[in-house]
């Protein structure tokens, strides 16, 4: 693959996660043929036009001549890339790689994604674990930037480098690459709702109130820069001082409390399932994908244009014949 | 006061007019309130009527008020002296986080107010159950904790002391909602409250990953920055989570949640920053270099990005978003 990863090659997706629509979308605006093997064909094919047809400069359709979605694959050409993107299961993804694995050629790079699964476990029973990267999105993957690459001592560097190259050209992404056998995005988010769930257990603050602290105190300024960056913003040491006193009294569970199993257990499993922390009524679940779409497109305005304005590469539908 | 909740029949006090203060003080008068703005510190008195009057224009231009500036102005009386207070129903202190200074203030304000006035500290770091024991009928004080600039923000963190009437605090609750807030109630006391916790869980896994040499800052920046940032202004975690599924955050949170940090000390990179009095740009000793002239640059984009994020963040406030989802 190391002379023909671009973006007029063809991509495999596969799995069975909510952002396979955009990853999809995102791909095609980049120029690459894509082939979306899905369980429905039919409700996926029509979910990734319904995120195509929202692009505020839709209107030129080609782009969409380049997607196929199958019920099994059809592989004429020879993919120089698969990506992953399935529930957070070791034996599915694994399968999903034993699958791939037939398909493709040695050179082949396959990315999947994976939350709390060791690179290492994944590559473990594949003929060619050297070519398996972790690769972790932000949905809607087609208006965020974020990518997360995970490559361990096994991975080839090389085709990492590649895959983060062609992100950063084409794909609209501005990834970094952790060396281990772990991503560092979930544990962030972990952290925090470890203590929202202290906070919540303990009787300090209600779902609600951890939602409505989170969206206008943080959400006032994430998006700028990060929390490093935003400490320097307000004053370091003022931070040092605070960790001194508040650091031995964070919550430090190590399991997950009991009244989110019981909730997962009932089948309250979020808004496709009508019922989370929240319920949802008939129909809400759309309403929330299509706020979230129009969010994302504000929201990109502003990480393109601070902390200080970066001009990345539009991808243009109209590169391809 | 929380019988028919108009505010312009509700007179509130503030007491210390600094930077917060005084943008108290344009919150509550943009919201209908008359204000009595009492001045401990002669310095708070310097300029501060052009102060609040150019804040006002602030919330002009952004189309918060529809009067002119002089209609608000005229329901405020600045003082230093404390009988002025004695109208109020609600007296809110916002002086220098001294629990010495505070427990002065409090004095002064419970002598020449009713025995039923409600008393809040806008403090972000003495714990609420401390501060109420200097108040005569602690279970009238509580938290009431504000986000700079106070007018624009939908923040507002109301907490109850150990001692505090939840009664009192619910009808706190309901009053800022006529504020444009969309208020947190803190049930019981906790240092950080809620917003800084959640946070200093997070920096405690950054800098454990910085340490460990998993990631440098600049990947943490952009990890959280690109994933949490690209959502949090329209959802919470919790919604977020509904969102993508939880099935998914189950097993993630089973495997991970035992690997997490639990260190109780300074990191030993903010130790060092602590020591040196690094107060980031604004003397360029922080987490991250700064050339002679880039904080400025950081602090000029900083602001422009407040302003255009609190333009979005209004257009999907939780009103909005409940509209938009009908």
């Amino acid at each position: 693959m190391n002379d023909h990863l671009s973006s007029m090659e063809e991509v495999l997706l596969t799995g069975d996660h909510l952002s396979v629509y955009g990853l999809a979308v995102c791909l095609l605006q980049a120029g690459h043929k894509v082939q979306v093997k899905s369980a429905d064909p039919v409700t996926s094919g029509k979910q990734i036009i319904r995120c195509w047809e929202e692009l505020p400069d839709e209107g030129n359709s080609a782009g969409l001549d380049n997607l196929r979605v199958v019920s099994s694959w059809q592989i004429q050409s020879s993919p120089a890339l698969a990506i992953i993107l399935s529930p957070e299961d070791l034996a599915i993804k694994q399968s999903h790689i034993a699958e791939l694995e037939e398909l493709l050629s040695a050179g082949a790079v396959i990315g999947v994604n994976t939350e709390s699964f060791a690179l290492s476990e994944l590559q473990a029973n594949a003929a060619h674990p050297e070519r398996i990267l972790g690769m972790n999105w932000v949905e809607p993957a087609h208006s965020t930037l974020f990518l997360e690459l995970i490559r361990n001592e096994t991975t080839r560097e090389d085709m990492t480098d590649r895959v983060a190259e062609l992100a950063r050209q084409y794909w609209y992404k501005d990834p970094y690459v952790i060396r281990s056998d772990y991503g560092i995005r979930m544990p962030l988010l972990a952290a925090l709702v470890r203590e929202a769930f202290h906070l919540i257990e303990n009787g300090y603050a209600s779902v609600e109130d951890i939602d409505r602290a989170c969206r206008n105190d943080a959400g006032y300024y994430l998006t700028f820069a990060g929390n490093l960056r935003y400490m320097d913003l307000m004053g370091t040491n003022a931070y040092g001082m605070v960790m001194k006193e508040l650091n031995p009294e964070l919550g430090t569970e190590s399991s997950v409390p009991e009244s989110f199993i019981k909730l997962v257990g009932e089948g309250r499993t979020g808004m496709a399932a009508g019922k989370g922390f929240y319920a949802y009524e008939s129909g809400e679940k759309a309403k929330w994908e299509k706020l979230l779409r129009e969010f994302s497109v504000e929201i990109k305005d502003l990480f393109e244009r601070y902390p200080f304005p970066v001009h990345r590469k539009t991808p243009q539908f109209s590169d391809k014949g | 006061m929380e019988k028919k909740l108009l505010t312009h029949e509700i007179p509130v006090g503030v007491v210390g007019l600094g930077l917060m203060g005084s943008s108290i003080v344009a919150a509550l008068l943009v919201a209908g309130h008359p204000v009595k703005a009492i001045a401990p510190v002669q310095s708070d008195l310097l300029n501060i009527q052009d102060r609040i009057k150019s804040q006002l224009l602030l919330c002009k231009d952004a189309g918060l008020i529809s009067h002119d500036t002089h209609t608000y102005l005229n329901r405020l009386d600045i003082s230093d002296d404390y009988t002025q207070l004695a109208p109020c129903a609600l007296v809110l202190e916002c002086v220098i986080e001294d629990p010495e200074i505070k427990k002065a203030v409090y004095l002064k304000i419970t002598r020449v107010v009713g025995s039923d006035t409600v008393l809040a500290s806008n403090t972000s770091a003495i714990p609420i159950s401390q501060l109420q024991q200097f108040v005569e009928r602690p279970e009238r004080f509580l938290g009431i904790h504000w986000a700079e600039p106070a007018f624009m923000t939908r923040f507002l963190e109301i907490t109850c002391g150990q001692q505090t009437d939840p009664d009192l605090a619910n009808r706190i609750y309901r009053l800022a909602h006529h504020w444009g807030k969309e208020p947190t109630l803190l049930r019981k006391d906790i240092r950080g409250f809620i917003t800084n916790r959640l946070m200093y869980a997070v920096y405690r896994e950054i800098f454990s990953m910085l340490n460990k040499g998993t990631a440098t800052a600049e990947d943490l920046d952009k990890s959280f920055r690109y994933d949490a940032g690209s959502w949090m202004t329209l959802m919470g975690v919790f919604r977020r989570m509904d969102y993508l599924g939880l099935d998914d955050f189950k097993t993630a949170f089973e495997r991970i949640f035992p690997r997490l940090d639990n260190s109780t000390d300074v990191p030993p990179v903010m130790e060092e920053i602590v020591r040196r009095d690094g107060r980031g740009i604004h003397n360029g000793t922080g987490l991250y270099p700064y050339k002679e002239g880039e904080a400025l640059k950081w602090d000029r984009a900083f602001s422009q990005f407040s302003s255009e994020i609190h333009e979005l963040a209004t257009r999907y406030s939780a009103d909005a978003i409940a509209e938009k989802l009908k």
